[in-house]
């Protein structure tokens, strides 16, 4: 027995945020069907679970100081610091999102469980995705967390647009995995083997001559199947449909862990597999960031949706970081960076967009925002900070990031795609700042209800507009981190 | 001649049964015809070694799947006039131009090498077996990650699908 669990390369720490959240979720399943559970002992569970998760990541440094980068389950699982980079940014982003996806789960009665089921389970999906070498278990992890994410975005059953939104969901989703899991048959064709490791050893043998064909058409299906996840266009039509059906308090959630799992593998599919072809890719790329950056900002300026204007927002914000990870190993430690960034941003906005239209509301006006100055100021500030942020205005993350991006992209002698990238900026501040204007600025005559806040919410928002600030004045301990990430490839 | 016989009467009765799936009328017997095309496909399948794959389909397809169709069938209700009416704009244009493709691609083929019973039944040195033993041998050795997280997988999709389903009386009389 031994012998077989040490011929595999068992190990239990390894899977272990996987495993937490899975018995989290099973013993919340057996709760739900069996005996009659007061709603604070679900909630009690659900945290302790989730600090469970972040610990057993915590466990997972202590093995990597042990064993440095390995693989394990032959070859199934690997502990590399992109994997632990994941790690933490998803259990960061489930620990975060806590107090949003509970209040929006209670609105929903009946269904609270289920709810808080799909979300753990997603998150353990997510987790292996980063933490996969083979591409079987990364198409496996994906599935596990798109899955969940189709049926979150439909929980609100009498909503109309948030039927919508599930089905479109999980219709173009299949779809992009189908080409996912396409272009890994395609490549296992080329070299028979998945491995991520493995397939940089077989280009470099093979030498750039002779790679086959399938080679590049089923790395580029793989990338197509990943671009649909983090919204890149041309396959960014799902995202704003899906953010602005959903019920407003899980989409920060969903939007972020997608994002997050998915260009962490997009990064170490460049870093590691294809480094030896990767300018082969440049032209894909560059169309991809081209169009993502182009299409994004002139819709971005037309939404009067907020959370159709932050889907879109999101489209530009996956061109800036995909720049980044194609370009070089300067380059993707500095969209490590931006990443972290934008999620705390990304977090806090939806954050505040739940407390304002109501956790399970789909539509979300621009209008909504006015009079919010006068209504509740810590909210507008707090507001205003995101907002400034995602736009990368100075003593904020998101010009540090983008200051660091674009130098790198500059460094790398890539001057039009500067250009166009600083260009969107520009029309950036336009679209951002407009709700800041409707919320702050702008009169209102009619009376204003006022919002009902909790303080778990209160800490939270300060939390994250206070790391927004911090990260944009004291920047060197996030960039030490993602410059450690990369630290293998220098 | 036993192995054209065991090749000739399975592959006959797949192209009886995908006729019966086009041109019968009885949405049932459409099913049926199915039934048979996926069935003899499985004794293709025995006859070239890959029992694990034989079993899979009948299981799979011949068993899961065709009872999905039938509990569809059984809501709907057979007595439905059948629509003739194309639901896509162009849709038979295209499926012609297709299929014409398709037999085009045949035939220079078959022009091209002569009418080659090698090019259909490849002389293999090395039988690779499909058999369930080998397959478990690795699916519970070096696989078995994989094949354990599947489990969460199916867990996953059932919550999905019940909480989507599921709705209580009371909060639809509500609307």
């Amino acid at each position: 027995m031994n012998q077989i669990s040490e011929a595999i390369g068992f190990n239990l720490i390894v899977i272990s945020p996987t495993v937490a959240l899975v018995i989290t979720a099973l013993i919340l399943l057996f709760f739900t069907i069996t005996i009659e559970t007061k709603m604070i002992v679900k909630k009690v569970i659900t945290f302790s679970g989730i600090l469970v998760t972040l610990f057993c990541v915590f466990l997972k440094f202590g093995l990597f100081s042990q064993n440095g980068v390995s693989s394990y389950f032959t070859q199934k699982i690997l502990l590399d610091e992109f994997s632990l980079f994941g790690n933490v940014l998803i259990g960061l982003i489930l620990f975060l999102n806590f107090i949003p996806i509970w209040g929006t789960s209670y609105e929903l009665n009946e269904k609270t469980s289920e709810a808080i089921i799909l979300i753990l389970m997603s998150a353990s999906g997510f987790f292996l995705m980063v933490d996969a070498e083979n591409l079987i278990m990364l198409f496996i992890g994906l599935e596990i967390g798109s899955i969940s994410l189709y049926a979150l975005a439909g929980l609100n059953r009498r909503d109309k647009l948030s039927n919508e939104a599930s089905l479109k969901y999980f219709l173009l989703g299949s779809l992009a995995s189908c080409i996912f899991i396409y272009g890994v048959a395609l490549v296992y064709v080329s070299y028979s083997l998945m491995s991520v490791y493995d397939f940089a050893l077989a280009i470099a043998y093979t030498g750039p001559d002779l790679i086959p064909l399938t080679t590049f058409i089923g790395v580029l299906l793989i990338f197509v199947g990943l671009l649909f996840k983090i919204a890149a266009a041309p396959f960014q039509s799902w995202a704003p449909d899906v953010y602005q059906g959903s019920p407003t308090g899980y989409v920060g959630y969903m939007a972020s862990v997608a994002k997050a799992a998915s260009f962490i593998v997009i990064a170490r599919i460049c870093m590691v597999s294809i480094r030896f072809i990767l300018e082969d890719f440049e032209p894909f790329f560059f169309a991809v960031i081209f169009l993502s950056v182009l299409v994004g900002s002139f819709f971005a300026s037309i939404q009067t949706d907020l959370k159709r204007l932050i889907a879109y927002s999101g489209v530009v914000q996956s061109g800036f970081i995909l720049s980044g990870i194609t370009s070089g190993v300067n380059g993707t430690s500095s969209s490590m960076f931006y990443l972290f960034a934008y999620i705390l941003q990304l977090i806090g906005i939806f954050t505040i967009f739940s407390i304002i239209s109501g956790k399970l509301s789909s539509n979300f006006e621009m209008d909504n925002m006015k009079g919010l100055m006068k209504n509740n100021r810590f909210l507008a500030i707090s507001f205003c900070v995101f907002m400034l942020g995602l736009a990368g205005i100075p003593l904020t993350s998101g010009f540090v990031s983008k200051f660091i991006l674009l130098t790198n992209l500059w460094a790398y002698e890539k001057y039009f795609l500067v250009s166009i990238l600083l260009l969107s900026t520009v029309v950036g501040f336009y679209f951002y700042l407009k709700p800041i204007w409707i919320a702050t600025i702008e009169k209102v005559d009619e009376p204003i209800e006022t919002l009902l806040i909790k303080k778990s919410e209160y800490l939270l928002i300060a939390f994250l507009a206070s790391l927004t600030i911090l990260f944009g004045l004291l920047p060197n301990t996030l960039i030490n981190i993602s410059r450690w990430v990369v630290q293998n490839y220098l | 001649m036993t192995e054209i016989l065991l090749f000739a009467i399975p592959a006959l009765l797949i192209i009886l049964g995908a006729l019966i799936v086009v041109f019968a009328k009885n949405p049932v017997h459409n099913a049926m015809g199915l039934v048979l095309t996926l069935t003899s496909l499985a004794i293709v399948y025995i006859t070239l070694n890959a029992t694990f794959v034989a079993m899979v389909q009948m299981l799979v397809y011949a068993g899961a799947v065709m009872t999905l169709f039938l509990f569809v069938i059984m809501m709907i209700g057979v007595d439905k006039p059948d629509q003739s009416k194309e639901s896509i704009k162009g849709q038979s244009l295209l499926i012609s131009g297709t299929l014409i493709i398709l037999v085009a691609i045949v035939l220079f083929v078959i022009l091209e090498n002569g009418l080659n019973w090698d090019l259909f039944f490849p002389e293999s040195e090395n039988i690779i077996d499909g058999t369930p033993s080998l397959i478990a041998g690795v699916m519970f050795t070096s696989w078995v990650l994989p094949f354990e997280i599947i489990s969460i997988l199916l867990i996953v999709a059932t919550t999905a699908a019940l909480a989507l389903a599921y709705e209580f009386k009371k909060s639809d009389s509500n609307d």
